[in-house]
């Protein structure tokens, strides 16, 4: 790692001496009161050269005589001053009523006060160090109204997000991605029992911010792609001035995030296991002891052995598991022609046995201005390689799983401290399955981003884009052939390449122009973009290998194997976009958007879009332009159409598949139903919102409504099985989500060189099916399963499970009520004592209605803190794999393993508990643990996500040994968690609501230095 | 200067010229072909039957007869049970919960294959018109085949106060996506059996031996096979079929290819594909590789090996009980290496020799049709042919020869040749009116509800039907007491 660091910093200071042509002007900038205003925007006006002010306030950006420089800042009048001899140009800026934020919305950046919508921005220092594994991560309680959660803690693994619920049925929920205005790929690498992201092959370093668009006026213009939001990257440019190198270490050291439970130990399992033959046969405890010590698997040799438990948790968890990242950027040039090349490396353990992620990654953007002509270029790749373990379910081997349902009879080693593969239960030894297996995702992607821009004149500008999103996932899978899965076919090995390419291209015309004396502000946009992407897998695997110490397929030459796919899609797109503002107090928004897409039949592919959005700027009015109470205050409107075309490629055809094969022989069958008539689902948004600034911005925020409805659902309508199909894909259905939003910012404390800032975000979400695909009788389809039900009048897929009574105290038996919503007549509140014949009921909301963040920042001198917590509530969490680990039976002190709250089982009559009497049973019904609502918890939780105490050198000791800024951190990421029921797993659960075995989202404590120079 | 504008200029004309309408977005088909112009020839028809076949192989524990279609024909009596090592086959309790159980999609699904090939103009098809007609003659057979095997599990005959023959059984599907017909009701049992019937007959005018090309196939023996077998599960709700079962069987062994296989050769017919006494077997090629979903790994997996054979002092007779006269010499016994332990617990060792899932799985095979000829002969009222026929059996496996051919010493013989195989001793039971024998309750663990197995007549004798074909199907009815 060193010699690596030694070699990127060679190769930096190299770049130093590319020398640039410029002049560059300097300064500091500051508010009226002589305060230093950090990272204030300096620009040369009818250029893109740009630069922030430091913390200190000063700047320095290549200018020449003669140039007009824009200085700027949130909430402050801007100042334009022309370059003249004196190379230091020092200014302080006024309070404003205006926000001049700039918002980036991917196809268009427009100063907030002229923007109809509500888009939330992250910055680049809220990025850094906190995503730790994908850049998604640092939205986490930033956001009002976007859930999102790590699908494993597993390094490298994807993440869930959810924007302001979900509003489709088996389309796809999740948002679009969007780096530079180019829509991009999202997903993971999966052939494999572990997936890793791809979007963890974006170094989160290289992120200037994200924007999250929300709301119909910046969605419509994402047509028929933007219905589930839209996640805007915007990623670090060039800057002119003099060469200045960043440097950004992090060190860091991981745990589980919260303490999961305790499973029983080999003394408590013999205890339970003797109550299972007491219980249900009569035997004395001495006689049932005795049976179990005989019987049961494992018992005996661990009590001839001295009882001594195995110690599985020390093998399959990695304490305070290490991770580094270090970051090397330079950046430098002029006007015409500036540059930014970055290189980070990342290397990650993981916190379960067998898994880390290590990641390289470089970038480079170009820019050069010529006449009327500007080229940009902007390029990056990541090699990024995933160690995992079998996770998502409760596979053998799989460490996770091992947690949870080894028995603490069994050893982990030999005597002479091999691995113990003599184990007598179905459960493998994960210490050997990690230490002999292998589980890689290696993985390529490179972006490439490039325009052209020709400016005709001064109002019109015409644009070529041209975007190139590759992905190479190169997947390897060894399982070696003495213990595990694959014993009796003596070791297997699977490889696979999954290539995605996908090219897209942009050409727009921009018309932008100002009336009068600032009076009319018009601009205009067209567009047309065409994307194509396709992608091919191919697959091969084996069994049988002749020795140890072989891991590729080409050695395993039994059974081999192979399997390859190839699918693609393309879609085209006009936009036209328009955007009108008078005085900056009344602004108009409209978009209109065709889109066409290869997924749906000839004649349905293609869809119009469109939005429109109202915004009044109170603020700017007379009689509100002196007032200092009220800085600004914005009222703001949309509505508008978007689509969701989430769904498989081919879909609409009936297909006949050619995969299978029997005897030998090719076997072709029919994959899909196939419907001619399936289109986009559209999405109909409605939004209302007040801005607002308050006490010379001292307290800001945002409030919203909103309601979204998405209607022509594609859904896979189930028919029956009898027609050899279990589905067909159909434009049926409706469901509206609403909610408000509120976001907040407020100055507490401003004194001198103490600030104390309160910051932070709630967001409200309800929804509830309108419409749902009827049968030939005209009654609804309900989409009722063993979990979750789906009706008419109710929020999706809620959770639908009999309702668990508790424990009788006179018999140990447990038993249920019969319940039952939707039966004829009205619910029953009859106890029985079969779990199947209680019927299943209403319980519960699977995505939190009321989520969000707070935060606070304190600054003292050099010192600064900031604190960030996020909280969901008002939703439930299923303990899956519970019918296994907390039956009162066989199962948890025979087979598998029990949680040690089963010793608050009942024993005898009076006892008053929630936990039946064991009994002996293999099964999961008499033993209380079939699938009710006994395991079905509140998932309200709060989590501190993250702290960072900064330090700032002071500026003299700094420039004394020669560097412009030197930084230190300390951060801790989820270092406490709090759950109103006491959960025994992590609450951050996906959208299904139930927990998963994977390896637990990790809680971090890291340390970091920032260099300039 | 110049050089950008034309630069940019070039590329604003390239990209507007890439793609402008909607025959630019036709999508490409490079795995799949469409539906309507799939079927074009007679190798084309051949190959969708075999996914018919290939999903017959359809394994786990909701599956075909891969595994789970013979596991729960056998776990849920005296010859087997669960230990529930991995957490599979607990069903063996039959305490199914209404959302239901059991392989009906997966045996649709082959049904829908059937009714692709029975539905195709081979006239309009290129190639050999007796070879498509041979093809359709299968799907006759196979469609037979799949729709008694789900009429066994899920039809009501058996259930009291259901009706006998007039009790609820399965929609027969004759038609693919016709519209008419995409929410069938359900039709009575015997309507199944006739609908059985009469697609056997059609199967065995249609199919003809020259294009047979193995017993992993479809033939005109087969198709008598499965009515026999069919026919004689008949009998137990309406005896008039007793004697078409016992034609059938005896057109079987009068007729066909295969031929009991002899004492020696016992144990290699079971590693041998299309064995001589093969009448239609499942192929299984190492390329399937089905683990954890084959019958070996569940028999006797060093994990999983969750199917056992039930040994216990109850009232009823185990495995070990009934060979324990002839247990020196029986080729199928352990002397033959047929059943031993594995992990300490007995088990099934010959019948499914190989831990990869490579072997043929037989489906119908010539003994159980002299089985079937035996009780045919025996209900019409000839004990002597009865007698002679049961006879052939242990004679070809070094037992004693019975003296008498009773219905107890036949399901008897059936049990010692046939366990663990497709026929299924769950069958054997219900259709003759049977309720679970108790070997060892702890290990038999019916015990969920009541503590005791159900008893014949019970509604738990039939699976529920699954709750998303009652929520997709408004003429679907749930089975009794679900």
């Amino acid at each position: 790692m060193k010699q690596l660091v030694k070699l990127f910093s060679l190769f930096f200071i190299m770049t130093g001496l590319i020398g640039f042509a410029q002049n560059t002007v300097s300064g500091t900038v500051s508010d009226t009161e002589g305060l230093p205003l950090p990272g204030a925007t300096v620009v040369v006006q009818g250029t893109s050269i740009g630069v922030t002010s430091d913390f200190d306030g000063n700047y320095s950006i290549a200018a020449s005589q003669g140039d007009v420089l824009v200085f700027s800042y949130v909430g402050y009048e801007s100042q334009s001053i022309t370059v003249g001899l004196s190379s230091s140009i020092n200014v302080s800026l006024t309070s404003s009523t205006a926000l001049e934020e700039v918002v980036v919305t991917g196809i268009t950046s427009r100063e907030r006060q002229r923007l109809t919508s509500n888009a939330v921005v992250v910055g680049s220092e809220l990025i850094e160090g906190v995503a730790v594994t994908s850049p998604d991560q640092a939205l986490m309680g930033r956001v009002a109204g976007l859930r999102i959660v790590g699908l494993s803690g597993t390094p490298g693994a994807p993440q869930q997000i959810r924007i302001r619920g979900e509003g489709s049925l088996s389309g796809s929920n999740s948002p679009l991605f969007v780096i530079d205005g180019v829509p991009v790929n999202n997903g993971s690498i999966s052939p494999l029992l572990t997936d890793m992201g791809i979007l963890s092959m974006i170094n989160a370093a290289d992120i200037e911010s994200i924007t999250v668009l929300k709301d119909a006026a910046s969605l419509a213009a994402y047509g028929a792609r933007g219905s589930n939001g839209v996640v805007v990257i915007n990623t670090k440019k060039g800057q002119a001035g003099e060469i200045s190198f960043n440097v950004q270490s992090q060190y860091g050291w991981q745990n589980y995030a919260v303490d999961q439970r305790t499973m029983l130990n080999g003394n408590q399992r013999l205890e339970l296991g003797a109550e299972t033959i007491m219980n249900s046969y009569g035997w004395t405890r001495e006689a049932a002891t005795g049976f179990v010590l005989r019987n049961f698997a494992g018992a005996a040799a661990w009590d001839a052995g001295g009882r001594v438990d195995g110690n599985w948790e020390e093998i399959i968890a990695i304490e305070d598991a290490p991770y580094q990242n270090y970051n090397i950027s330079a950046t430098g040039g002029n006007a015409t022609e500036n540059f930014r090349i970055g290189l980070g490396y990342r290397q990650q353990t993981g916190v379960s046995i067998g898994t880390d992620f290590e990641s390289i990654n470089g970038s480079i953007f170009y820019k050069k201005k010529a006449g009327k002509v500007t080229i940009e270029t902007n390029n990056r790749v990541t090699n990024a390689r995933q160690n995992g373990i079998h996770e998502g379910t409760a596979y053998f081997g799989a460490p996770q799983m091992a947690r949870l349902f080894m028995s603490p009879w069994e050893q982990p080693y030999n005597p002479d401290g091999s691995w113990n593969i003599n184990l007598t239960t179905s459960v493998y030894n994960p210490g050997q399955q990690a230490e002999l297996n292998l589980q890689t995702n290696d993985g390529t992607r490179a972006l490439s981003n490039s325009s052209v821009t020709y400016a005709i004149n001064d109002n019109f500008k015409l644009q070529t884009k041209f975007a190139i999103d590759y992905t190479n996932g190169a997947s390897h899978q060894f399982m070696n052939p003495h213990h595990g899965d694959v014993t009796d076919e003596n070791g297997y090995a699977y490889e696979a390449i999954d290539r995605t390419f996908l090219w897209t291209t942009i050409n727009e015309l921009q018309y932008d122009q100002i009336f009068g004396e600032n009076e009319h502000y018009l601009s205009v946009l067209l567009r047309q973009s065409f994307s194509k992407n396709k992608s091919n897998f191919i697959s091969a695997s084996g069994y049988n290998v002749a020795a140890d110490g072989l891991y590729y397929v080409a050695s395993f030459n039994t059974n081999e194997s192979g399997y390859s796919s190839f699918g693609d899609y393309k879609e085209l797109g006009y936009l036209a976009l328009a955007n009108y503002s008078y005085k900056n107090k009344y602004v108009v928004d409209l978009s209109f958007r065709n889109d066409g897409s290869s997924r749906f039949a000839s004649g349905y592919r293609f869809g119009n879009f469109y939005s429109a959005g109202i915004a009044w700027n109170i603020s700017n009015e007379n009689f509100l332009a002196d007032s200092d109470i009220v800085n600004n205050l914005k009222i703001r409107a949309s509505y508008g159409e978007t689509g969701n075309n989430g769904i498989g490629n081919n879909q609409y055809q009936s297909l006949f598949s050619y995969g299978g094969a029997y005897d030998d022989n090719g076997a072709v069958a029919p994959s899909t139903f196939g419907n001619l008539v399936i289109s986009w689902e559209t999405a109909r948004l409605l939004d209302v919102g007040v801005d607002f600034s308050l006490f010379g911005d001292r307290f800001s925020g945002a409030f919203t409504y909103y309601e979204k409805t998405t209607d022509d659902l594609l859904q896979s309508v189930p028919i029956s099985t009898t027609s050899g199909h279990s589905g067909q894909t159909a434009n049926v259905g409706s469901i509206i989500n609403k909610g408000v939003e509120f976001e907040f910012d407020a100055q507490v404390v401003k004194a001198g060189d103490f600030s104390f800032e309160l910051y932070g975000n709630v967001s409200e979400n309800n929804d509830e099916v309108l419409r749902l695909a009827q049968d030939a009788a005209g009654n609804d389809i309900n989409l009722d399963n063993s979990y979750y039900t789906t009706r008419v009048g109710y929020p999706r897929a809620q959770f639908y499970l009999r309702t668990w009574g508790g424990v009788d105290p006179a018999d140990g038996r447990p038993y249920y009520i019969v319940g039952g919503d939707f039966r004829d007549g009205p619910v029953s509140e009859e106890v029985t004592y079969s779990l199947f014949s209680a019927e299943q009921t209403v319980q519960g909301l699977r995505l939190p209605p009321i989520q969000g963040g707070l935060g606070l920042r304190l600054k003292w001198k050099q010192l600064s803190l900031d604190g960030n917590l996020m909280f969901q509530t008002g939703h439930k969490v299923f303990e899956r794999w519970a019918w296994y680990t907390m039956a009162s039976g066989l199962r948890s002190v025979r087979t598998f393993a029990g949680d040690s709250r089963l010793m608050d089982r009942w024993q005898k009559p009076g006892d008053i508990t929630d936990v039946p009497k064991m009994v002996y049973t293999s099964g999961s019904t008499l033993a209380g643990s079939g699938t009710s609502s006994r395991f079905l918890y509140d998932g309200d939780f709060m989590r501190v996500r993250d702290i960072t105490l900064n330090y700032t050198l002071p500026r003299k000791a700094v420039e004394a040994i020669g560097f412009n800024s030197v930084n230190f951190f300390v951060k801790g990421l989820n270092l406490f968690t709090w759950t109103k029921d006491d959960l025994p797993f992590d609450p951050e659960i996906r959208a299904t609501g139930r927990f998963r075995i994977t390896t637990p989202p990790n809680k971090s404590i890291s340390v970091g230095a920032n260099l300039n120079f | 200067m110049k050089k950008y504008i034309k630069l940019s200029f070039f590329f604003s004309l390239l990209m507007l010229f890439v793609a402008c309408g909607d025959d630019d977005l036709e999508p490409t088909l490079a795995l799949d072909k469409d539906l309507n112009t799939g079927i074009n020839s007679a190798s084309d028809l051949v190959s969708v039957m075999n996914s018919a076949y290939d999903r017959m192989t359809a394994g786990d524990q909701n599956g075909y007869y891969g595994q789970g279609y013979i596991m729960m024909g056998e776990v849920r009596t005296d010859n087997a049970y669960s230990t529930a090592n991995s957490g599979r086959y607990t069903s063996a309790s039959m305490d199914h919960a209404s959302t239901g159980y059991g392989p009906w999609s997966t045996i649709y699904r082959v049904i829908a294959i059937c009714n692709i090939v029975i539905g195709a103009d081979i006239s309009t098809l290129s190639g050999d018109q007796a070879l498509m007609t041979h093809t359709q003659g299968q799907a006759h057979a196979v469609r037979a085949l799949a729709h008694f095997d789900l009429l066994r599990n899920y039809g009501q005959h058996f259930v009291s106060g259901q009706g006998g023959g007039n009790a609820l059984g399965v929609p027969y599907v004759k038609t693919y996506k016709d519209p008419a017909y995409l929410a069938p009701a359900r039709d009575t049992a015997i309507s199944n059996i006739n609908d059985i019937v009469a697609d056997l007959q059609a199967g065995i005018s249609l199919m003809n031996d020259a294009y047979n090309v193995s017993t992993s196939y479809m033939t005109k023996m087969g198709a008598y096979a499965v009515l026999a077998r069919a026919a004689l599960y008949a009998g137990g709700v309406d005896n008039s079929f007793y004697s078409a079962a016992g034609s059938a069987a005896e057109w079987v062994i009068n007729n066909g290819s295969a031929s009991p296989v002899s004492a020696a050769g016992f144990k290699a017919s079971y590693y041998t594909d299309n064995a001589v006494n093969s009448i239609f077997e499942m192929a299984m090629s190492g390329t399937d590789n089905p683990g954890s979903n084959g019958m070996a790994f569940m028999l006797r997996g060093t994990i999983y090996g969750d199917v056992r054979i039930l040994t216990g002092d109850g009232p009823g007779e185990d495995l070990y009980d009934l060979f324990a006269a002839d247990a020196a010499t029986d080729v199928r016994f352990t002397v033959n290496n047929m059943i031993g332990t594995s992990q300490g617990l007995p088990t099934v060792l010959g019948k499914y020799p190989t831990m990869t899932g490579d072997d043929n799985v037989t489906v119908f095979r010539v003994e159980e049709m002299h089985l079937i000829a035996a009780e045919a002969a025996l209900r019409a009222g000839d004990s002597a042919k009865a007698l002679s026929y049961l006879n052939n059996i242990p004679n070809l496996r070094r037992a004693t020869p019975y003296t008498e051919a009773t219905l107890d010493n036949i399901l008897k013989e059936r049990r010692k040749e046939l366990y663990m195989e497709a026929p299924g001793r769950f069958y054997d039971l219900v259709r003759t009116g049977q309720g679970m024998p108790t070997i060892d309750l702890v290990k038999q663990m019916n015990d969920d509800l009541t503590g005791q197995p159900p008893s014949f007549g019970s509604y738990r004798l039939a699976y529920p039907i699954y709750l998303s074909e009652l929520n997709a199907n408004p003429n679907m009815v749930q089975n009794s007491g679900y």
